[in-house]
């Protein structure tokens, strides 16, 4: 709870928090209802005809068939930020399943295991998510041979295991530096199994450090995702038009925001609105993802030191707690924090 | 000796996680049906295998018309290298240029500095990209002016403007660590030393803080240089530049996949060799990669 008193923190979970509601009482109340104004009219003569810059009436302006942004945007937003919580999850989870079994069993081996995990860092996640993705995501002459929901979940799978390798490696290396530590051997000669050090022991101190690696997966999907919209592979398929006389340009499946800027991808220069409004979105979210997470990096850096000098929460100590308490652990989560980098190298 | 071994053996780690990342798309199921297919992913790394050791006989097709593909990757990889080096060494001066500015400034804007710094970083590669390509345009038809040149077309290659797009996010990323570092740096008693000879704050962050700075900056490097490579990927498509990144798009397929990600691999991975060998030789310093 302390993180909702941090003002970063809060700045962008209210944000990401709006965007969502907003989008289920999109979905819920008024069922998914975009407006469209394909000519706009003043005093009875046409003035403008779609794509409509953004005005007031119409805040981000429309799409070239007139469909209103405001509006695809809000139903859009809960496909593209969910997807993005899900992908992130699995990454974690997974990650801290292979992690453990590195950090805590494999750790001698890490020179080795980073060397192979290595090459990660030299193709970038989105050249090989399109090189893997395209033949499932982009129909070809025959149609999909995936139903959408097959789609989707093969892409979340795909995406979530891209970034396994290295975030185990991180995952790994952390619990191996905490495994190093001096109270760890202390429970072993006490003899406390592996499972009941990792549970009492080390979980504590890898705990603040797991949401932070969230939240940094979670931005990572986000720029994925855009990145892939971008090169029109969209989420859950791409659907194109092989008709000769009416060659339609590539459509995403619903209104998620990848979609929306592969398909305005053409227009850019003309009418930029129509791929800039999707992008923004995304700056946005990645912005206030970007602010919860340095709210949380601020928290649990200061953890201590809010600590030691918030005198009613430590009532045990008095005005000049012996030179041995000072150093006691205040609490389970005393741990400093370490610069978390994405090169996930030690 | 045991230096050179070790990079060897990471040099063949990296070539064969490559060769087997090419085969991934055979791996996956295909056809309506969920099982891994195994024979076709061991049959598409041995194809792959192959193909990188007869290099000379990898084609593509275009348009119907084969074409042998090594004299023509050689041309692309460069113009892609040329501007991610570019990019790369922009990067690093301007960002030197500002921490340096940053540091003979007050203590109180630092921290604004930092916020502001910050807010930049989050930004997608996508938009600060797409703003450069518009803002170029925009300044155009106001002034009639063409500061760059907007669009590559076939036999003009452009360089500035693309060097500078990709500069932008690695600039921001490294000022930042080169902060850090210098803030570290400044509180360590040598520098008291200095400041109490008589040696100017200037004098002090070019001669002792930057050369103790190199080491970390090299290690950062790698992250720096990965992020480009995704952006040069949207550079590439952007600007319609033919690189290497764009190339990899057209033809999509394993041996290619191949091919091209380590001809643009094996000069970084010489570059941070070479460096990471310079930093031990001269000034001592363990830098682990």
């Amino acid at each position: 709870m302390r993180l909702f008193k941090n003002t970063y923190f809060l700045i962008g979970f209210l944000f990401l928090f709006t965007l969502i509601a907003t989008s289920f009482l999109h979905t819920f109340v008024w069922d998914n209802h975009v407006a469209q104004t394909q000519v706009l009219y003043e005093k009875g003569r046409a003035i403008e005809a779609a794509p409509l810059s953004p005005s007031l009436d119409i805040p981000l302006g429309t799409n070239n068939l007139g469909f209103h942004f405001t509006h695809m945007i809000s139903i859009g937003a809960k496909y593209t930020i969910g997807f993005a919580i899900i992908i992130a999850t699995i990454r974690l989870l997974t990650s801290l399943v292979f992690g453990i079994l590195y950090g805590a069993y494999l750790y001698r081996f890490r020179r080795y295991i980073t060397w192979f995990v290595d090459v990660f860092n030299y193709v970038p996640v989105t050249l090989l998510a399109l090189f893997i993705l395209t033949p499932f995501l982009v129909e070809n002459f025959n149609g999909f041979a995936y139903t959408f929901w097959e789609r989707v979940g093969i892409e979340v799978v795909i995406l979530a295991f891209l970034a396994v390798p290295t975030t185990s490696i991180l995952i790994g290396n952390e619990l191996g530096r905490i495994y190093n530590h001096e109270f760890i051997d202390g429970a072993k000669v006490v003899g406390g199994s592996r499972l009941h050090i990792l549970w009492k022991h080390v979980r504590p101190h890898i705990q603040p450090q797991l949401w932070i690696i969230f939240m940094q997966q979670l931005v990572q999907t986000m720029l994925v995702l855009a990145h892939l919209g971008f090169f029109k592979v969209f989420f859950g398929g791409t659907n194109i038009s092989f008709d000769p006389n009416w060659p339609d340009p590539p459509q995403s499946m619903s209104y998620e925001w990848s979609g929306l800027i592969g398909n305005g991808v053409r227009y850019i220069t003309v009418y930029p609105w129509i791929v800039l409004v999707p992008i923004v979105f995304f700056a946005l979210t990645i912005l206030s993802m970007n602010f919860m997470l340095e709210g949380m990096k601020s928290v649990t850096e200061n953890w201590r030191v809010k600590f030691s000098t918030d005198e009613s929460s430590a009532p045990n100590y008095s005005k000049n707690p012996s030179p041995e308490k000072q150093f006691t652990p205040l609490k389970n989560h005393t741990n400093q924090r370490r610069e978390l980098r994405l090169n996930h190298k030690e | 000796m045991s230096f050179l071994i070790n990079q060897l053996l990471r040099f063949g780690c990296i070539v064969v996680g490559i060769i087997m990342m090419a085969g991934l798309p055979n791996l996956l199921p295909s056809d309506g049906s969920f099982t891994l297919n195994w024979s076709g992913y061991i049959a598409s790394i041995k194809e792959v295998f192959q193909g990188l050791l007869n290099i000379q006989e990898i084609t593509y097709s275009t348009g119907g018309a084969t074409r042998a593909l090594l004299p023509q990757l050689s041309g692309i990889v460069s113009y892609s290298l040329i501007i991610l080096i570019g990019a790369l060494l922009l990067a690093l001066v301007t960002a030197g240029f500002f921490t340096f500015v940053t540091m003979l400034i007050q203590e109180k804007w630092r921290g604004k500095v930092k916020v502001f710094t910050f807010i930049l970083e989050s930004i997608p590669d996508l938009l600060i990209i797409l703003i450069c390509q518009l803002a170029i345009v925009w300044l155009y038809k106001q002034t009639g002016l063409l500061f760059f040149e907007v669009a590559s077309l076939p036999g003009e290659p452009i360089y500035l403007l693309p060097m500078v797009c990709l500069s932008i996010l690695p600039m921001i990323q490294y000022y930042k660590v080169m902060v850090s570092i210098t803030e570290i740096e400044l509180e360590k008693q040598y520098v008291d030393l200095a400041k109490s000879k008589g040696v100017y704050p200037t004098m002090i962050l070019i001669y002792h803080v930057l050369r103790n700075a190199l080491g970390s900056l090299l290690n950062y490097s790698k992250t720096v240089i990965w992020f480009m490579l995704s952006n040069l990927l949207i550079l590439e498509y952007i600007f319609n530049i033919n690189g290497i990144m764009s190339f990899l798009l057209e033809y999509l397929e394993p041996t290619v996949f191949a091919l091209s990600l380590l001809a643009i691999f094996i000069p970084i991975f010489l570059f941070f060799a070479l460096g990471q060998w310079l930093l031990e030789r001269f000034t001592n310093e363990k830098v682990v990669m």
